[in-house]
C-alpha cells in the first residue's frame, strides 16, 4: 500500500491535529472537519502498516501506540457528532501527545508468532486500546470537570471504557487459551490488566458510597488513568527493545 | 448473641465499603505481582504448568522475597467473593418483594448487577478449579515417534510435522507462519494439530507450542543468565534462520485437562450480554 513504511503520513496527522487544536482553541470554523482529515490520514498510516511484513499482516495496525491516538481522535469525533459537549476539542492535546509518542516509538512490526495471527488477538489488541484512550479521555475531561465545574461527560467515557475493558478480559482469555492453554497466565501482562479492570470495577461501585461525590470521582479518574498511563506506556517503552522489521 | 454476632458479620462481609477496599487490594497485590514476576519471568512462568497448590509449596518458600504478594493476593480474592455473594444477596432480598408492583422488563433490569456479581463469582470459582485442579502435560513431538499421554488414552504415531513458512522474498523469511503435526493411532484415528487449533479428544485439550532447546549440561550461572535473559517475546522461537546453526527448537505436545475453562468462558459471555444490556437500558431510561 502507498503508505507503507512511509512514515511522513504520521507526521502530516500529527500536524492535522496541531491544526485543528490551533483552530479549536481559536475559535475558527472547520476545527472539526481538520480533525477528521487528521483521522482519514492516520487511519492510512494504520492501514499502510499490515504490510510492513511483505504480505499483508493486521496485527502491526492494532499497535498499541499507533493505534491509541486514532482510538483518541475517533473519541473525539464521536462526543462532537453526539453533540451537547463543547470539551471534545481538549481531546486533542493528548491526542497530540499521543501521536508524538508514536513518532517517537519504534514504527517497525514485531515479527509476528504462528499464535498471534488470530483475529482474537486482533480484538483483544483493538478493545483493550479503545479502552485505554477512553480512560485517557475520560481522565481529561474530569480534569476539565474539576476546573470549570462543567457537565461530568468523564463519567459516561469510563463506563464506556470499562465496558470495552471487560470485552478485551473476555477475547483476551479466549485468544490465551486458544494460544498458551491458559484463559490467565501468571505474567506481567495478564496481572496489569487484570488490576486495572479491578480498579475500573472499583470506581463503578463509587456511586453507592455517598462520601464519594462526582468531585472526588473525578479525581479517582484522574489517578487511575495515571497508574494506567504509567503501566501501559512502560510495556510499550519495553516493547521497543523488541527486534523489529521494517523500521 | 450468637444472631448478633452473625448480623454483624454478614453486615460487615457484606458493606459496599468493604467491596471498594477489596477491588483495590486485590488490584494492589496483582500490580506488585506483575511487579515481581516481570523481574522473574521464569520463575512464575512455572505457575502457568502446575496446580496452584503444587507450585506454592516448592516455590513459595523458597523465594518469600518474591513470593509473599501471592498468598495475600488469594486471600483478597475469597474475600471478595464472600463479599460479592453477600452483597448480592441483600440487593435481590429487598428486590424479589416488589417484583409485582413493577414490569417485568423493569424488574429484569434492577436484578441484572446482582446477576452479573453471581457470574463474577461463578467465574472466580472456575479460574480456582482451573488453577487447582487441571493438568498441564509439555510431551516432545518428533517425526515418526509415538507419545502415549495416559493409560486410558490411545498411542499415537507422530507421522509428519509441516512447517509452513512466510514468502522468502519477504522480510519475515525464515519465519514459520504455521506447523501442522499429523498423528495417527493404531485404530486408525487420525488427528491433526497447528498453533490455535487446539483439539478436544477424550476430555484432554492438545495443543501445540515451540520453545528454545535447552544446552543438556549448564552450568547454575548459565542457567539464572538465560532466566534473566527472558521475556514474553517469543518471536526468535520461530524464527528458523537464528535457530538453525543450533537446532534449538523443540515443538512440545500441550495435553491439557482443564475442568473450569467452560465454567469461565460462559461466565464471562453471559457477564458480557448482562451488562451491555443493563447499561443500554439505563441510556434509554435517562434520556427519556
Amino acid at each position: 500500500m502507498f503508505t507503507t513504511g512511509d512514515h511522513l503520513y504520521l507526521y502530516a496527522a500529527l500536524g492535522l491535529y496541531a491544526l485543528a487544536l490551533i483552530m479549536y482553541f481559536g475559535k475558527f470554523r472547520g476545527a472539526f472537519w481538520i480533525l477528521i482529515a487528521g483521522l482519514i490520514i492516520n487511519s492510512l498510516y494504520l492501514l499502510g502498516r499490515g504490510w510492513l511484513g511483505g504480505v499483508f499482516i493486521p496485527n502491526p495496525i492494532f499497535e498499541g501506540p499507533f493505534l491509541l491516538p486514532w482510538c483518541v481522535a475517533l473519541i473525539a469525533v464521536i462526543m462532537r457528532k453526539a453533540g451537547g459537549d463543547h470539551d471534545w476539542g481538549i481531546l486533542i492535546i493528548p491526542l497530540l501527545l499521543f501521536t508524538l509518542f508514536a513518532m517517537y516509538h519504534a514504527k517497525g512490526m514485531i515479527p509476528p508468532t504462528p499464535k498471534k495471527m488470530t483475529v482474537w488477538a486482533l480484538a483483544f489488541f483493538f478493545t483493550e486500546t479503545m479502552a485505554h484512550a477512553c480512560f485517557y479521555c475520560g481522565a481529561v475531561l474530569a480534569i476539565m470537570y474539576l476546573s470549570k465545574n462543567n457537565q461530568a461527560s468523564f463519567h459516561s467515557l469510563i463506563i464506556w471504557g470499562f465496558m470495552a475493558y471487560s470485552v478485551s478480559q473476555v477475547v483476551g482469555a479466549v485468544w490465551c487459551y486458544m494460544g498458551w492453554g491458559n484463559t490467565f497466565r501468571w505474567g506481567p501482562r495478564h496481572m496489569t490488566s487484570a488490576a486495572i479492570w479491578l480498579i475500573y470495577a472499583a470506581y463503578l461501585h463509587l456511586r453507592f458510597m455517598s462520601a464519594w461525590n462526582m468531585r472526588r470521582r473525578a479525581w479517582y479518574a484522574i489517578v487511575v488513568a495515571t497508574i494506567v498511563f504509567i503501566s501501559v506506556f512502560k510495556h510499550y517503552l519495553h516493547e521497543m527493545t523488541f527486534p523489529r522489521i521494517g523500521g | 448473641m450468637l444472631k448478633k454476632i452473625w448480623m454483624f458479620s454478614w453486615n460487615f462481609l457484606g458493606d459496599i465499603r468493604l467491596s471498594f477496599y477489596l477491588l483495590i487490594s486485590a488490584a494492589l497485590f496483582l500490580l506488585i505481582g506483575a511487579f515481581y514476576s516481570g523481574m522473574n519471568y521464569s520463575y512464575f512462568s512455572k505457575l502457568n504448568e502446575m496446580r496452584l497448590q503444587d507450585w506454592m509449596i516448592q516455590r513459595l518458600a523458597a523465594e518469600p522475597g518474591i513470593t509473599w504478594w501471592l498468598p495475600l493476593l488469594l486471600i483478597v480474592l475469597v474475600l471478595l467473593g464472600v463479599n460479592t455473594f453477600i452483597c448480592s444477596w441483600d440487593r435481590m432480598s429487598s428486590l424479589l418483594p416488589g417484583r409485582k408492583e413493577v414490569s417485568c422488563r423493569r424488574f429484569l433490569n434492577n436484578i441484572t448487577p446482582s446477576l452479573i456479581h453471581y457470574l463474577f463469582i461463578i467465574v472466580m470459582l472456575g479460574h480456582a478449579v482451573t488453577f487447582m485442579l487441571g493438568s498441564w502435560q509439555r510431551i516432545p513431538v518428533k517425526e515418526g515417534a509415538s507419545i502415549k499421554i495416559s493409560e486410558d488414552f490411545p498411542e499415537f504415531r507422530i507421522d509428519s510435522i509441516e512447517n509452513d513458512y512466510f514468502p522468502q522474498d519477504s522480510p519475515l523469511k525464515d519465519r514459520i507462519r504455521q506447523t501442522t503435526v499429523s498423528m495417527r493411532s493404531p485404530k486408525g484415528e487420525s488427528l491433526e494439530l497447528s498453533f490455535l487449533n487446539h483439539l478436544a479428544f477424550k476430555g484432554y485439550h492438545l495443543h501445540l507450542d515451540m520453545v528454545k532447546k535447552r544446552k543438556d549440561k549448564r552450568s547454575r550461572q548459565e542457567i539464572i543468565e538465560q532466566q534473566k535473559k527472558e521475556t514474553c517475546n517469543k518471536e526468535d522461537v520461530y524464527h528458523l534462520k537464528s535457530n538453525q546453526k543450533k537446532k534449538s527448537r523443540k515443538l512440545l505436545l500441550l495435553v491439557i485437562d482443564d475442568p473450569g475453562l467452560y465454567i469461565i468462558i460462559s461466565g464471562f459471555v453471559m457477564i458480557l450480554i448482562l451488562m451491555f444490556w443493563y447499561f443500554v437500558e439505563i441510556r434509554k431510561r435517562n434520556n427519556v
